[in-house]
């Protein structure tokens, strides 16, 4: 696996979710796009710190991945809770 | 030695492949299929991203990866359709419907420009972008690393992220609360 293909394959996954957040079509398929994007993020960053590391460094992507993953879920939990109250009244 | 070493690295670059074709076949079933593909399409994402993730070394991630986006899915999964979240339907009758659904084609369809955009953008970057190889000294879990970057060097980080997770999981109950 070569930096540039676990790249590429990030910007895949963040473009589809880009376009799942602009595409619009009601909120379940809007919020499709956090863990979208964040998979997305997570490829990038593991690649980069597997296949580019420099020896000082070699743990931040790894972290970074993690830690965009979690965020992710932190976000989609507070938009389905949004969208479950919108979608109650 | 020699041998074991390439046929390492074959079988993580097939578990590369796999994982990523499977995480991107999921995010276009998501984005593009009807609501019934969604939580079996995250789940592809969920599942392919982790995947993904551990055949670079980073097996830590790749659990948490694995557990964060698998929970997405199931709280995307639990969402209601688009009937009651408000989605503009087509086939409208009233002049106000059809102009909300051709505007919501019309965001469709900038929507579609922007990610194709966006996506060259990038691939242009990491095809074209002459990134410096490294040998990666660390293990293949990476538990321990992690836990000093964690824990020690970028403590603040990883309490910003928890306290986001916090902050999701309070705003979710007060919103239920007032339901």
């Amino acid at each position: 696996v070569s930096v540039a293909a676990a790249l590429a394959v990030g910007a895949a996954l963040l473009a589809s979710g880009a376009f799942a957040a602009l595409r619009g079509g009601g909120a379940a398929r809007q919020l499709v796009a956090l863990p979208v994007l964040g998979a997305g993020a997570a490829i990038a960053l593991a690649g980069a710190a597997r296949l580019a590391a420099g020896r000082a460094d070699p743990d931040s992507g790894q972290e970074l991945a993690a830690l965009v993953a979690v965020a992710a879920l932190a976000a989609t939990i507070l938009g389905v809770a949004w969208a479950r109250r919108g979608a109650a009244r | 030695m020699g041998a074991y070493r390439r046929a390492l690295n074959t079988a993580l670059t097939f578990i590369f492949a796999v994982c990523s074709g499977l995480a991107i076949a999921g995010s276009l079933g998501a984005t593009l299929g009807p609501a019934g593909w969604r939580t079996p399409s995250l789940a592809a994402v969920a599942i392919g991203a982790a995947g993904a993730v551990a055949s670079l070394s980073a097996g830590l991630a790749a659990l948490l990866v694995l557990i964060a986006l698998g929970g997405s899915a199931l709280l995307i999964a639990g969402l209601p359709g688009p009937a009651q979240t408000g989605a503009p339907r087509s086939g409208g009758a009233s002049p106000q419907r059809g102009w909300r659904a051709g505007r919501w084609r019309w965001g469709q369809a900038v929507g579609a420009a922007a990610a194709v955009l966006l996506l060259a953008v990038l691939l242009y970057a990491a095809l074209r972008g002459s990134f410096a190889g490294g040998h990666y000294p660390g293990g293949w879990f990476g538990l321990a690393g992690l836990g000093r970057a964690f824990l020690g060097r970028d403590a603040l980080a990883f309490d910003a992220v928890a306290a986001m997770l916090l902050v999701g999981l309070a705003g979710a109950a007060t919103a239920r609360a007032r339901r």
